[in-house]
């Protein structure tokens, strides 16, 4: 079989395309859960578990530009500093890649606390780099709030992806 | 075989070098970003005009979701919202004869002082597309912009009180800087007491008060209201309340609740300091302090006016 490079470029080229609208929608999403009165403090980050599983589940590869647009969009409509988002992706993508923790094994029980790993360690880099930049050390209740209710739908997610993944399953057989 | 496909050695190589650069990109841009460059502003603003209508159209079904839940919710409250809506009547009627008597009392006594009337506000309303939330800021865009006469700088009111001001103006939207932000500081005084202090914003549902004398005494439930110290913001504009901390600290409760924002109001009458297009925010040399009218809280040296509150 013979695959021009063109050709392998073209296929990598839309499937960034198709994975950048996605995750704009994904962006939209996000931003318009600050309306319900649950998320009052403030809204879970939907794109981060949507990176992770991207990478590390579907082995979707989303190229560091993509996020780096997206982040930049991100910073536009939620009106913060700009590059804060784009380096938080960036970290995210980084670390779901490159960090390798020695009691987790590659399986998919262990997901979680890899994310939580991947999560919260690029969290951190962006937060205290927000506080230097403001200067100001910010409130934590809606900091605990963003994190924890993340790292809560995060299995959710998971496990009714597993189950779509199951019925469609059932269905072809 | 050949493979169209490069050597996965080299392009994850690539693609870490490529990571960081763009990591490094993402560092400068925040400090970039801070310094407050007209250019990134205005390309803000063209980035935010050009995704308003995108953002409309998600965010319309998630807000007709929100409220079909919260008719839901107050349909099944309906009986004690009636019993509680009597008594809040029965009050307000007792209060409104008791105003209609003290405003009678007090236009008569600005015809005697001669009190210049004060200027009534102009203002523009827009709806606001987007919710405040976000975990590093705390802004909100509304659909009007440059052509409604919008310019950076101008306060945003609700009917409940300050909501802001305007940070980026785009042709077609503005963004507004809620007062709940970690950027966000308004002059503000105490009602009761009359002491000036500054209230910021904290990226949570309180505000820190700031430079507070420690003479003062804050009252729980105490009103806040700017001051119009500065010449950002006019004074008179209900803030929010005193409220007390378990750690026994004062902080600032907001009346107005950002999550429930669906019309805001722009004063495009105050000329504020900020608000003038050309005006350029540099650094300008020290200059001696020209006597001014006394505002609320101090007098025109800038200490707090002790005799006139006796009095």
């Amino acid at each position: 079989m013979y695959i021009k490079p063109i050709f392998y470029f073209f296929n990598k080229f839309s499937n960034n395309i198709l994975c950048f609208f996605l995750l704009f929608f994904l962006i939209n999403v996000e931003i318009s859960f600050g309306f319900f009165l649950i998320f009052d403090n403030s809204i879970p980050s939907l794109l981060s578990i949507a990176i992770y599983l991207c990478l590390r589940k579907f082995s979707i590869h989303v190229s560091s530009f993509s996020l780096f647009t997206l982040g930049l969009l991100y910073d536009v409509l939620l009106g913060s500093n700009i590059g804060i988002n784009s380096m938080f992706f960036l970290l995210i993508k980084y670390f779901t890649e490159h960090l390798k923790l020695s009691f987790i094994d590659n399986s998919s029980k262990d997901d979680w606390i890899h994310f939580t790993c991947v999560f919260i360690s690029s969290f951190v880099i962006t937060f205290l780099l927000n506080i230097i930049v403001n200067l100001t050390i910010p409130d934590f209740s809606p900091i605990l709030f963003h994190l924890g209710v993340t790292l809560i739908i995060f299995p959710f997610l998971v496990l009714s992806i597993n189950f779509i993944h199951f019925i469609t399953k059932l269905i072809k057989n | 075989m050949v493979s169209g496909k490069p050597s996965n050695n080299k392009t994850s190589k690539f693609g870490k070098k490529i990571n960081f650069f763009l990591i490094l990109l993402c560092l400068s841009l925040v400090f970039l970003g801070k310094l407050d460059l007209i250019a990134v502003r205005n390309m803000k603003a063209f980035m935010s005009d050009f995704l308003a209508p995108i953002t409309i159209l998600f965010n319309k079904p998630v807000k007709e979701i929100v409220a079909v839940l919260e008719d839901v919710k107050s349909a099944t409250s309906l009986r004690e919202e009636n019993i509680r809506f009597k008594s809040q009547i029965r009050r307000l009627n007792v209060w409104k004869s008791k105003t209609e008597s003290q405003e009678l009392e007090l236009l008569e006594l600005r015809e005697l002082l001669k009190v210049i009337p004060k200027k009534n506000n102009q203002i523009i309303t827009g709806r606001v597309f987007t919710a405040a939330g976000g975990i590093f800021a705390n802004t909100v865009l509304i659909n009007v912009g440059e052509k409604d006469g919008i310019v950076i700088g101008q306060p945003a009111i609700s009917s409940l009180g300050l909501v802001g001001y305007v940070i980026n103006v785009g042709i077609s939207s503005s963004r507004i800087l809620l007062i709940i932000d970690i950027n966000a500081m308004i002059p503000i005084y105490l009602t009761d007491s009359n002491w000036p202090a500054v209230t910021q914003g904290q990226n949570g549902e309180l505000l820190k008060i700031r430079f507070l004398s420690s003479e003062a005494k804050p009252l729980e439930g105490e009103v806040l209201e700017t001051s119009g110290h500065g010449g950002q913001l006019p004074s008179g504009i209900n803030v929010g309340r005193i409220v007390r901390s378990l750690s026994d600290n004062y902080y600032v409760k907001p009346t107005v609740n950002f999550q429930k924002l669906t019309y805001v109001s722009i004063i495009t009458n105050f000329n504020s300091k900020y608000s003038s297009k050309n005006n350029f925010n540099g650094f300008a040399p020290l200059q001696k302090p020209m006597p001014t009218i006394g505002l609320k809280g101090i007098n025109s040296s800038g200490t707090r006016n002790s005799e006139s509150l006796k009095n």
